[in-house]
């Protein structure tokens, strides 16, 4: 019980940080070639929000999958436990690059009444070309996320090994 | 985008950001207050979750509220003092986000693999921090608004 309560800590943490890492980085990209006012003029804020909504269940459920087996925790077993982690979220990363290109297109389509035949064609190219853009994304977020997880690490054991000796200092200080 | 629905977008953020300063106040006094150490029910871990779950639900709101706030202003291009300024704040959040990640992952590790109650000091300054950075994101947040 408490595990997967810990699990579910977990995915929605990392899905969360991972979508808003780049979403930021994106937005600095865009801002920084100046492409910002152009992309946020053709966008409202009800379908802005809704896309946004659509990505991150997409990266809350895929990550939930993608640390369902022992999660970061596999990352203690070395670089073997590294790559691991990096094919899936190669993988997650996959399915939610094509998962989400598909479902924009759908309700693209839908709204504009696009024949169905060029539908499909587009899909059928896109979602490919998305699925490998949001693998390697996948894969790179976990390089990223096991970098952070390392750094807690060492500041979790040099925080709690200077608390103890501190501990001990001051009970030695009182038995004298 | 419509007067209200700039108000609402704003009202969001600007309650997001309460949110998130109040709460990382509020964790940093309690866990600096040596009183309610090593007393019963004085394990910080499962208040700090709390907050963490909070804070990156809220984190996910304000990053869709920043970007709406962005399109109701209409953002310049990236030279000129309000683009340099902006550029400048996107680097601080994206910092802090990564900042925040890993004071997350220490209460994740703290809560899995140590007693309960270590670490209590590690969590008051990473809350502390956190409080003193989001400070200086709202002082950069009002100069991009009111100049």
């Amino acid at each position: 019980m408490a595990d997967a309560a810990a699990g579910r800590f977990e995915a929605w943490v990392v899905s969360t940080f991972n979508l808003v890492a780049l979403s930021l980085v994106g937005l600095l990209a865009a801002h920084a070639s100046g492409a910002l006012e152009g992309e946020l003029a053709g966008f409202g804020t009800i379908p802005g929000v809704a896309v946004f909504a659509y990505l991150w269940l997409l990266t809350a459920a895929a990550t939930r999958w993608a640390l369902a087996d022992g999660g970061l925790e596999d990352l203690r077993s070395g670089l073997r436990g590294l790559w691991r982690l990096v094919l899936r979220g190669f993988a997650a990363g996959a399915l939610i690059g094509g998962a989400f290109l598909l479902g924009v297109l759908l309700v693209g389509a839908i709204l504009n009444g696009a024949p169905l035949l060029s539908l499909a064609f587009i899909a059928l190219i896109g979602v490919a070309a998305a699925s490998v853009v949001g693998g390697v994304i996948g894969g790179l977020s976990v390089v990223l996320d096991a970098g952070c997880y390392w750094v807690a690490g060492r500041l979790v054991g040099r925080w709690t090994e200077s608390d103890a000796s501190g501990r001990a200092a001051d009970v030695e200080s009182v038995g004298k | 985008m419509s007067a209200a629905t700039s108000l609402l977008v704003r009202f969001v953020h600007v309650v997001g950001m309460s949110l998130v300063f109040g709460g990382a106040a509020f964790a940093w006094a309690l866990f600096s207050d040596a009183r309610s150490e090593g007393t019963a029910g004085s394990d910080p871990t499962p208040l700090a979750a709390t907050y963490e779950w909070v804070f990156w639900a809220t984190m996910g709101a304000m990053v869709v509220t920043g970007v709406g706030n962005l399109g109701a202003l209409g953002p310049p291009g990236p030279s000129g003092r309000w683009g340099t300024l902006l550029t400048a704040k996107l680097l601080v959040v994206t910092a802090f986000v990564l900042g925040s990640f890993v004071r997350t992952l220490v209460v994740l590790r703290l809560r899995r693999d140590h007693p309960a109650g270590a670490g209590r000091s590690l969590l008051a300054k990473s809350y502390g921090a956190t409080a003193a950075a989001l400070l200086v994101l709202v002082a950069l947040a009002e100069v991009l608004a009111h100049g």
